[in-house]
């Protein structure tokens, strides 16, 4: 689940890095700035925009240049070209979009320099790979967790502020933390069970349950063996002296 | 070596383990009638409102796990139960329903279900209250002020904010006792409480090793830590009666799916989270912030099991070996 793909097809790496094994979701990669920063459907826009523009021009640099450049120095290179990036990115956003927007995002616009989404997609595959797969996983990457973050954003915002957009939808803020991190946790904690269960049923419609006599079928349900040891609804033998093996008579066992 | 093998709760009789939960219930309905002399009705609608929405959101939740919805297993009941009966008076009919949401949604569920979670979800539940609604959360009602409209409530100041604000004088014993103070539906009927640990450890319902060494760590703290002025006797009693400590210790903290399984474990379990609760009482930021203090409790169990069953196979193998009697 790390740096192979499935199929080496760009349309392959693009839907496993964006949707089948989401970046956000299943590889938890890239939880901070949804957590922290995730409040408003801008925010999440404007960080999604930053994570694309970086990761895309990172990854194609990498894959171009990657194979030049020392293990060690990769960090390093990629951390210091996408600081120059989003310098450049952050003016643009202070200057000609909103100083607010710039100001409420704090460090986070900053923080996608040494992001874990962008050096881990960089180093550990765009390095090792052709131009045309790395822009493929940069924007599966950049565009699995821009979804992600916003619509969390959008949760958040809806519920804690009672506007989408900074546009009053007549909702009226009924939960005045939601811009806590614990909520954050939690919506993201959902949406991965929610995936989860898509991407079962998807796998279930795709390929038929195989026979029962088959040891090993991949579509079963992994908890149906393990799920009642320590269930405390059997309470019926519950310590019967009667039937617990050995501590009868040493003599008669 | 023989073992013997009996499946969990690991009880001696033969007894039912919903006979546990059944038993916190029981011991939940004399607080409750208590409160319901000081306030009138509220207080038994409060705890209605609290056990009915966790036992159907537990059963919504099982169908997601694909149990059978087990409102016979008691657990979801004993929930909605604690949270109500940590309820001000005064709380409106949502805030139960929210923190049962919160509580059997995204801390019982998640973690597979009755039997299987790590932290207990009646903490997390008063927790996201706590956090998240603090104000009406921490708004008492006088007592003997029968409540009918909430928005017009004669307020009146618990222990817990008084001893935060280092305004506490001594109170009587008695008035202590009887629960002539404002506080939660549960918490304050002081002798009720004593007698419902009783009962519950008389019936093997909670553990006295869990318990003891929390109330002794939190009275070693107040004396050693006083929040009052006037002695040490003062600062005890106002100190265990305040809040929902007493309570917490009772119920929340001996809950036995969450504490260790093995005494010295439940020992350290205990005086750890002694220590947790007057931390977080002291230097945190609510005046009560014992469900924070037990839902980080909650993740050493499993260590202090371990700790506390290596130590003492070590220690009993070493004194073996010092006698010769093994190699």
């Amino acid at each position: 689940m790390t740096n192979s793909h499935q199929s080496m097809k760009p349309s392959g790496i693009f839907r496993d890095t964006g949707f089948t094994q989401n970046i956000v979701l299943i590889q938890l990669i890239g939880l901070c700035p949804i957590i922290l920063s995730g409040i408003s459907l801008k925010y999440g826009v404007v960080l999604t925009v930053c994570t694309m523009l970086v990761q895309v021009n990172i990854s194609l640099l990498m894959s171009v240049l990657g194979g030049r450049i020392p293990d060690w120095l990769q960090p390093p290179v990629c951390a210091i070209v996408s600081a120059g990036l989003l310098l450049g990115a952050g003016y643009v956003i202070g200057q000609y979009i909103s100083p607010e927007l710039y100001a409420g995002l704090d460090i986070f616009v900053p923080l996608i320099a040494v992001s874990t989404l962008v050096t881990y997609r960089a180093g550990g595959f765009a390095a090792h790979n052709h131009p045309g797969a790395a822009l493929a996983d940069a924007l599966g990457a950049s565009l699995g967790f821009g979804v992600v973050i916003c619509i969390v954003a959008a949760l958040r915002e809806i519920v804690t502020f009672g506007t989408l957009w900074d546009v009053p939808i007549g909702f009226e803020p009924i939960f005045a933390r939601g811009a806590l991190p614990f909520v954050g946790f939690i919506l993201l904690a959902y949406m991965a069970a929610v995936l989860q269960k898509i991407l079962m049923v998807s796998r279930m419609i795709r390929e038929p349950r195989p026979d029962s006599r088959d040891g090993d079928s991949t579509n079963r349900d992994f908890f149906a063996e393990i799920e009642h040891i320590g269930d405390i609804e059997n309470d019926e033998d519950i310590a019967d002296p009667d039937k617990i093996p050995g501590s009868g008579d040493p003599a008669r066992s | 070596m023989r073992f013997k093998r009996g499946k969990p709760p690991y009880l001696r009789k033969r007894d039912k383990a919903v006979y546990m939960r059944l038993d916190v219930l029981i011991a939940l309905a004399p607080l409750v009638a208590f409160s319901c002399i000081y306030y009138g009705m509220r207080p038994l609608y409060v705890m209605l409102h609290g056990i009915i929405s966790a036992m159907l959101f537990d059963g919504i939740g099982n169908l997601f796990l694909r149990r059978p919805p087990g409102w016979a297993d008691g657990t979801a009941a004993v929930t909605g139960g604690i949270i109500a009966a940590v309820m001000s008076p005064a709380a409106p009919y949502w805030m139960p329903i929210a923190a049962a949401a919160f509580a059997i949604f995204a801390i019982k569920i998640p973690f597979g279900g009755a039997g299987r979670n790590i932290f207990n979800p009646a903490a997390g539940g008063l927790a996201f209250i706590t956090l998240c609604f603090d104000g009406r959360m921490f708004t008492y009602p006088a007592p003997n002020t029968p409540i009918g409209d909430i928005t017009q409530i004669v307020t009146g100041e618990s222990l817990g904010s008084l001893l935060r604000s280092g305004a506490a004088t001594s109170f009587k014993p008695a008035d202590l006792l009887i629960g002539d103070f404002p506080g939660p539906i549960g918490t304050v009927a002081i002798a009720i409480l004593l007698a419902c640990a009783v009962y519950l450890l008389f019936r093997r319902s909670i553990s006295v090793f869990t318990l003891l060494p929390f109330l002794a760590v939190c009275t070693g703290y107040a004396v050693l830590f006083p929040r009052v002025g006037t002695g040490w006797e003062n600062s005890v009693m106002l100190e265990l009666c305040s809040g929902y400590l007493l309570f917490a210790g009772i119920f929340i903290v001996t809950d036995p799916v969450t504490s260790p399984k093995f005494w010295l474990g439940r020992i350290f379990y205990g005086a750890a989270g002694g220590i947790l609760v007057m931390l977080m009482r002291t230097a945190g930021r609510f005046e009560e912030g014992c469900c924070f203090a037990i839902l980080i409790l909650n993740t050493f169990a499993p260590a202090f099991d371990r700790l506390s069953w290596k130590a003492i196979y070590r220690t009993r193998t070493y004194w073996q070996r010092l006698k010769g009697v093994r190699k």
